[in-house]
């Protein structure tokens, strides 16, 4: 079961899941992130230490992000693995999902 | 599939290889402990099985190291550390590999029950103890890296690369097994993504069931593959997923310029882009379920154009330095067929016999420019046959790699703890030899460890190390190859084998033999001493089968061993059963050889022979040494022209330590000679090991020295039993 942990912050919550999913935990994963969407605020999930997942899990937080960004919020997701990075960059799924690239945070910063 | 096509012979030869290597590297780090070296050879072995069986169509074969290439990802990774249980199941999925390799030859792709709980148990074997860290996958460029295989080369080899247009979707539903991220992933290694577009219609998370496919793909390849290929890789990817290919010609629509749906769409972002075009897209807008989706909602960004299309397996890894250094290393050798080899080899022993037919004939030549090129023809001959000799000369470490399993997986099956050691796997002997000498030698291991190795606690008592020790070890000596299988067990206990012998009416009680008297008994078919019938050994089939089978190949076994201690089966063969340079001789008016390894002198009797009769038996004394003399006139019931001893020529032969003394009418000559299969041309003759066609044509049979030497001995012995008797 990934480790998800939520922070709470003035600048919203910021979700860290950690460990690499198993397909028969997608249901849980699912009903972890429900609560998220229903808050409708700033959430910014940092997974990290993962080079493989299911693609099912991805499609979920695209389906959070939608719910987020329904209701206001905004939604970030950023990635250890720079493998995983770059595939999902490759095949949209880094657009899809927000996902945040060296190039967008280093913009941001300056 | 027709087995006879080259990439399939290809698929099979690399998939054995494969799963030997992957075999061997399991045992390495069973004995030695694991390491990121190891961890990372094994995921290389396993990705390139994966992927070849892949692009062959065996589906289930790949779906399965799949799964294993996932176990070996977490190891590499540092997420669990290599247990004994661990390489237990490992073990078994190459035992499982190669149970679906055997099946995909006859059957096709079809399942193997076993697969399904073996995953299971290395997944919950792998959820059961936490990691030591391994170190991190190396990167891309490393020596690390995925090396193309040839067959993979192979399959990429298409000179011309084309575009194609490219739907997929990985299915209705996800499954456990699927795995939509890794093939795409694997894509970029067969083709260029030129264009890549995300189609996706992922509902708010209220509506999501989190199982159903919302996602499908529509990209512009290019590739100089077989776009077969890239079918495969993707529709590996799970149960239910679909991919349609569509070559594009000049005006086809590229993905971006497809027919919009009520799908969103989201571009292909760069994952290292540079150039200002793409940096102008940089902030992607995604269209989402409250913005329009158009077709070019989102920006379409370009691959580099540094991923080579060419390598099916290494993907960027091949742009490497070290990449490129080991592709000129591989570009050394080449795969070649046995059966090519063979037919070369044949046909340059005809020219050798041709050549020996040309040597016969140069006394009539009178030219001495014909003469002249005669003498140079024939190096270049003896050169061009010895190197293609070599051709067919492989390391004995062909046959020893598959020994650690076979004794690691008895000495568990006993209970007992054996370390196999090997040594000399880099020696050299003819192919059609080592494939005979793999039984031999798989019995003469199962017997050490079954006979041999005591069990633990008995060694302990003994003051022994608790692991016994098995070696095996192989050397060029006298002309000839040994291979020596030795244990340090308890050794062969000559008053058992007398009882046994007695037992099944070989030997009175009263009649004793010497050591190897009795170690010869063991040889003798129907003998056993052991107590048990074992699926391992107490038969009394293998070692008798071990004699026959080393004696076919020209060769002897012997046994040395000490009680207590251990002991020690040496096998010695010939370097080649396909050449040897032979001593001609002439008996009556046939014409035999003599293996020139086996000759000690020669020389004309008159002026150093005393002979003598033993009853039968007749010695000569040579310089005060008594050998038995073998009259080959007689034993090959031919009429002989030397009326006296005297007359004739004596050859002093000599094997495994034991000479005798042959006599002939004269010797013709010594050249090399091709050896011919008797067994395979017309029937197994005992005293001949092969025939040869002479240089005038005619053919001549090839003595079996061990044959005569025997004879010799049983004769000396019979003798010897007799004269007591006789008294």
């Amino acid at each position: 079961m990934p480790q998800i942990k939520v922070d709470r912050s003035s600048r919203g919550l910021t979700v860290r899941v950690a460990g690499e999913p198993a397909f028969g935990e997608l249901d849980a994963f699912v009903s972890d992130l429900r609560p998220l969407a229903m808050e409708g605020c700033n959430v910014s999930l940092v997974w990290t230490q993962t080079e493989r997942i299911h693609i099912a899990f991805l499609q979920a937080l695209m389906s959070l992000r939608r719910s987020v960004e329904a209701a206001g919020g905004t939604f970030a997701l950023s990635v250890g693995s720079d493998a995983l990075r770059a595939t999902l960059g490759a095949f949209g799924l880094a657009d899809a999902l927000g996902l945040e690239t060296e190039r967008k945070r280093g913009r941001r910063a300056a | 599939m027709d087995p006879t096509d080259s990439l399939v012979k290809l698929f099979y030869e690399e998939a054995r290889e494969g799963v030997e290597q992957i075999e061997q590297v399991l045992l390495d780090m069973d004995k030695r402990g694991a390491d990121t070296e190891a961890i990372n050879a094994l995921f290389r072995h396993a990705h390139s099985l994966k992927g070849n069986s892949g692009v062959m169509g065996f589906t289930h074969i790949s779906r399965f190291t799949h799964r294993l290439e996932n176990a070996l990802d977490v190891l590499r990774q540092g997420g669990h550390e290599l247990t004994r249980p661990l390489v237990d199941m490992m073990l078994e999925a190459v035992d499982v590999i190669r149970r679906m390799l055997a099946a995909s030859q006859t059957q096709g792709d079809v399942p193997e029950p076993a697969c399904e709980p073996l995953i299971q148990r290395i997944d919950a074997e792998m959820r059961g103890v936490p990691g030591i860290p391994v170190s991190p996958r190396p990167p891309s460029g490393s020596p690390d890296a995925e090396a193309p295989t040839p067959m993979a080369e192979m399959i990429a080899a298409s000179p011309d690369a084309a575009r194609y247009r490219l739907a997929f979707s990985p299915g209705p539903a996800f499954d456990a097994e699927g795995d939509p991220i890794g093939a795409l992933s694997e894509l970029q290694h067969y083709a260029t993504i030129r264009s890549c577009r995300l189609v996706e219609t992922v509902p708010r998370l209220a509506e999501l069931d989190a199982t159903v496919c919302h996602l499908s793909w529509d990209a512009e390849v290019e590739t100089a593959s077989d776009p077969v290929i890239l079918r495969a890789v993707l529709d590996l990817s799970s149960d239910g997923a679909s991919t349609h290919i569509t070559p594009i010609g000049d005006g086809a629509p590229a993905p971006e310029d497809a027919p919009g749906n009520e799908a969103r769409a989201t571009g292909m972002a760069e994952a290292s882009a540079a150039s200002a075009a793409s940096e102008a897209h940089e902030d992607p807008t995604i269209a989402t379920g409250d913005s329009p989706a158009g077709p070019h909602a989102a920006p379409i960004a370009r691959q580099p154009a540094a991923q080579p299309a060419l390598s099916a397996q290494g993907g960027p890894a091949q742009t490497g330095g070290a990449a490129q250094g080991r592709r000129r290393a591989e570009a050394q050798t080449i795969r070649v067929a046995t059966e090519k080899v063979d037919a070369l080899f044949n046909l340059t022993s005809e020219i050798v016999i041709a050549q020996s037919m040309l040597n016969a004939a140069e006394a009539r030549i009178a030219d001495a420019d014909a003469r002249l090129a005669l003498s140079q023809m024939e190096r270049h001959v003896r050169d061009l046959h010895e190197r293609v000799m070599a051709i067919r000369m492989i390391p004995v470490g062909y046959v020893f790699s598959r020994f650690p399993r076979m004794v690691r997986d008895l000495a568990a099956a006993m209970q007992k703890d054996v370390r196999l050691d090997i040594s000399g796997e880099e020696t050299e002997l003819d192919r059609t030899l080592l494939d005979a000498l793999a039984d031999p030698l798989t019995h003469l291991l199962r017997n050490s460890i079954d006979h041999g190795i005591e069990p633990p606690a008995e060694r302990k008592a003994a003051g022994k190390p608790a692991t016994g020790s098995v070696r095996l070890n192989a050397f060029q000596a006298e002309g000839r190859i040994h291979i020596e299988v030795a244990d340090d067990g308890h050794g062969i206990d000559p008053e058992r084998i007398h009882r046994k012998a007695v037992g099944l009416g070989w030997l009175r009680e009263d009649e004793r033999l010497s050591a190897d008297g009795y170690y010869d008994l063991l040889f003798r078919p129907g003998f056993s001493t052991a107590e048990a019938v074992s699926d391992v050994s107490g038969r009394g089939v293998g070692m008798d089968v071990v004699k026959r089978n080393v004696e076919t190949l020209g060769g002897m076994v012997s046994v040395q061993s000490e009680l207590g201690q251990g002991s020690r089966f040496l096998i010695k063969v010939p370097l080649t059963l396909a050449i040897m340079d032979g001593l001609v001789l002439r008996v009556g008016e046939e014409h035999y050889i003599l293996p020139l390894t086996s000759v000690m002198e020669a020389f004309q009797p008159a002026s150093v022979l005393h002979c003598s009769a033993l009853g039968s038996l007749q010695m000569v004394n040579v310089r005060g040494r008594f050998l038995p003399l073998t009259r080959l006139a007689s034993l090959f019931a031919v009429p002989e022209t030397a009326e006296r001893t005297s007359q004739g020529l004596l050859v002093v032969l000599e094997q495994d330590e034991q000479q005798v003394a042959v006599l002939a009418d004269e010797i013709v000559g010594q050249q090399q000679v091709v050896m011919k299969s008797l067994e395979a041309n017309y029937a197994r003759v005992p005293g001949f090991s092969g025939a040869t066609i002479l240089g005038d044509g005619r053919v001549a049979l090839i003595i079996d020295v061990g044959n005569i030497v025997r004879r010799a001995q049983d004769a000396s012995t019979a003798q010897h039993l007799r004269e007591p008797a006789a008294a």
